[in-house]
């Protein structure tokens, strides 16, 4: 009896073996697992250029009603007749050209007083997780710091004109600046297709006289993300 | 549903805020490059001088236009004869004093000229005038002459000369200001519009 047990033993072997085989060459065995990955709290990323210099050309702010003499200097010729009956002052005989209606209408492609400078794609936000009454929102604010300090060369003065809100201008899914609106509310994109933007600062060269570059101590504005 | 609510109030505590706040600043510069000089300026100009307004001083107006300018001291004069005639050789009547020096009237065209500019090496621009046409012709033969220009700007280097120098003023307060003609009325006989093809003056504007 004991022998025998003996002798089937490599017979059994050679059984596992067999099927061990026979498994890898045209059978399966699959499980399904279910796994839920939980992301817990909120996130919201601010990305922006801390530090900006902007350049700009005199010329393009000639005026578009005038003629170039050259690149840079400009006649502005009123050539309606006008008329004026002299006034005798002392030994002068003076006529007076009133200028208001006349010399003064230089068209200018911008308003000087209340220029608007676009500041293109200066931020880009990430955010995920908002949980507010609105949903998966956030809202990005602007706010001029110090506007009645203006930047300066000198005695000239570039001024951050107070006369508009400054603006957050959206860029839409093309790229293309949206409107001119201030982003608020907006829907969380996640963080791997960032909502970029730019900021609208409005400029006042009443007091500009200097070319060169305008500057002051501090910063300019301030960019603030909430996740709702 | 009661089980969602609790389970939301969970993820609100692990969260540790109501909301996540990020808050950045930026500084900006403005770097204005270059140069710009706008010149604005009337081109076509008609001054009216009524005569009344060169009326002699010192005479009696007979009517608006008619003045008797006569001098009141004794004149006395030797007479001779010749030719049968009884010569009293008294001079010519002085010329009455007018308002404006005839030979040499300025005229000042006010507000005729705006500059707006900025840049430049020195934040300075001259502005300078050259005489055009120097007689104006009306009818008949009664002309009168140009025999002076220069630009005036209260304040300027130079001013009432042929070329003033200011500060720029930037470009959205203009520096305003006249130019002065200076006219030799001598051939001026007549009214009417005394004119000539082409122009009086030229300005010249530059950025220095």
């Amino acid at each position: 009896m004991r022998y025998k047990q003996r002798c089937k033993l490599p017979a059994l072997v050679a059984v596992a073996l067999g099927i061990g085989l026979s498994s890898a060459a045209w059978s399966a065995a699959t499980g399904n697992s279910s796994t839920a990955l939980n992301l817990t709290g909120r996130l919201a990323v601010l990305s922006y250029y801390s530090n900006l210099a902007v350049d700009l050309p005199l010329t393009q702010l000639a005026p578009t009603n005038c003629t170039a003499d050259t690149p840079n200097d400009f006649e502005c010729a009123n050539t309606a007749l006008r008329t004026r009956t002299t006034t005798r002052v002392g030994g002068e005989l003076r006529a007076n050209f009133n200028p208001v209606t006349g010399l003064l209408n230089v068209n200018f492609p911008v308003n000087l007083i209340n220029a608007p400078l676009i500041l293109q794609n200066v931020w880009a936000v990430r955010t995920i997780g908002g949980t507010g009454l609105l949903g998966a929102t956030s809202s990005l604010t602007l706010a001029l710091l110090n506007p009645l300090t203006p930047l300066s060369n000198g005695a000239s003065q570039v001024g951050l004109a107070t006369l508009s809100v400054p603006g957050l201008i959206h860029n839409d899914t093309s790229g293309v600046i949206g409107n001119n609106t201030p982003v608020t509310g907006f829907t969380d994109a996640g963080l791997v297709n960032a909502r970029t933007g730019s900021v609208r600062i409005n400029l006042n060269f009443l007091n500009t006289t200097l070319s060169g570059n305008h500057t002051r101590a501090g910063s300019e504005y301030r960019l603030t993300l909430t996740n709702l | 549903m009661k089980t969602k609510m609790i389970a939301l109030s969970a993820a609100l505590l692990a969260s540790g805020s109501v909301f996540a706040q990020a808050v950045g600043e930026t500084t900006l510069d403005i770097n204005l490059t270059g140069e710009l000089a706008i010149l604005s300026y009337y081109s076509t100009l008609q001054v009216d001088l009524p005569l009344t307004q060169l009326a002699p001083t010192g005479c009696t107006a007979d009517t608006a236009n008619d003045f008797e300018c006569a001098t009141a001291a004794l004149q006395t004069a030797t007479a001779t004869v010749s030719g049968g005639n009884i010569n009293a050789g008294f001079t010519a009547p002085p010329a009455p004093t007018f308002p404006v020096v005839l030979t040499n009237a300025p005229l000042i065209l006010q507000n005729v000229w705006a500059v707006r500019s900025i840049g430049g090496a020195t934040a300075n621009a001259t502005l300078a005038v050259t005489q055009g046409n120097v007689n104006l012709t009306g009818p008949g033969a009664s002309a009168i002459g140009i025999i002076a220009a220069a630009v005036q700007s209260a304040g300027s280097t130079n001013d009432d000369t042929a070329t003033i120098t200011f500060a720029d003023p930037g470009l959205v307060v203009p520096r305003v200001g006249n130019v002065r003609l200076n006219l030799d009325l001598t051939n001026a006989t007549r009214s009417g519009v005394h004119a000539a093809a082409g122009s009086e003056y030229t300005l010249t504007l530059t950025n220095i």
